[in-house]
């Protein structure tokens, strides 16, 4: 997986095009597979390294929330929280985010032990191997400066019409 | 009455999806030991150092999983992480055929946590409650 950082820089970046809301789901979609299926593994091996009987695998099942069927799934289930006159778009660009964060996923290198893209349908896995695994640490502190950059331009633009629209008006 | 059968549908998908990995797993495919047997050698990926023996073998442990591992550049430190791409020893340790040093990962780990902190920081500012859901702005 690449770096959250990364991950949410790849969905801002196209998402200064599109409206707010719509830029947020397709951020918080390409956040949530790495949110949903590594941070509770993450978080339990920390306890486990303290001695904190776990016991092993029992966060193995959420693995399911990193391959296509489980995003989408999961998106269905979790717009359900979005009010009903946005959650069909909520809906539609969170799976958006969720298969933008597997497209820069399957960039990476892990010899040959990449994602399980098909699964239940397939145990093949996926990569495309182009960048190591930790090629993305080096630009993420580049991509978040242009990322904020953009979304510091779009907003002083906005901010620029809604001023001239009100001089406009008066 | 569609968006609540679409979410029991997603719901029962997602408890079927996971139960068959988990059913998959346990049949040991992703095992190191049976992937070396299937393919030659496995690879023991994303492990961390946790100690060097007194014999020159090295402690490696990811989670809940071990593996004692012979043939790590002695210059490697406990601490760090590593791959190793190993064959199976016939006292169930491991042979490492090549190591792959992951000097970034202590730094992926922290852009991890801001990438979460930021997550959150887009969530709390792009949403509010409105009727008893979740709206965003904009």
């Amino acid at each position: 997986m690449a770096d959250l950082v990364t991950h949410l820089c790849t969905a801002l970046l196209p998402g200064v095009l599109l409206t707010a809301p719509r830029a947020t789901w397709l951020a918080l979609g390409a956040v949530a597979p790495d949110f949903a299926a590594r941070v509770p593994g993450l978080a339990l091996d920390i306890l486990r390294r303290l001695s904190v009987p776990i016991p092993g695998n029992i966060e193995s099942p959420l693995a399911v929330f990193h391959m296509p069927i489980g995003i989408v799934c999961g998106a269905v289930i979790v717009a359900q929280v979005v009010h009903p006159k946005q959650r069909r778009q909520a809906l539609l660009w969170l799976v958006a985010g969720g298969i933008l964060h597997l497209a820069v996923d399957i960039l990476q290198d892990h010899h040959g032990h990449g994602y399980f893209l098909l699964f239940p349908f397939s145990t093949h896995r996926y990569e495309l191997g182009w960048i190591g695994s930790e090629a993305t640490v080096a630009w993420a502190p580049f991509l978040a400066l242009v990322t904020a950059a953009v979304w510091g331009v779009r907003w002083a633009w906005r901010r620029q019409i809604a001023r001239s629209g009100r001089a406009i008006r008066k | 009455m569609t968006e609540r059968v679409g979410v029991l549908v997603s719901a029962l998908v997602l408890v079927i999806t996971a139960s068959l990995w988990t059913l998959w797993l346990s049949t040991g495919a992703l095992d190191p030991v049976q992937v070396a047997e299937r393919e030659g050698e496995a690879l023991l990926s994303l492990y961390r150092v946790s100690a060097w023996q007194d014999d020159g073998r090295v402690r490696l442990d990811k989670g809940n999983r071990t593996a004692i591992v012979a043939g790590i550049d002695p210059a490697i430190l406990v601490g760090e992480d590593i791959s190793v791409a190993a064959v199976p020893t016939t006292d169930g340790a491991w042979r490492a055929t090549w190591v792959e040093l992951h000097p970034g990962r202590p730094a992926k780990r922290w852009l991890g946590l801001i990438g979460l902190v930021a997550a959150a920081g887009l969530l709390m500012f792009g949403a509010r409650l409105r009727d008893g859901r979740v709206w965003f702005r904009g």
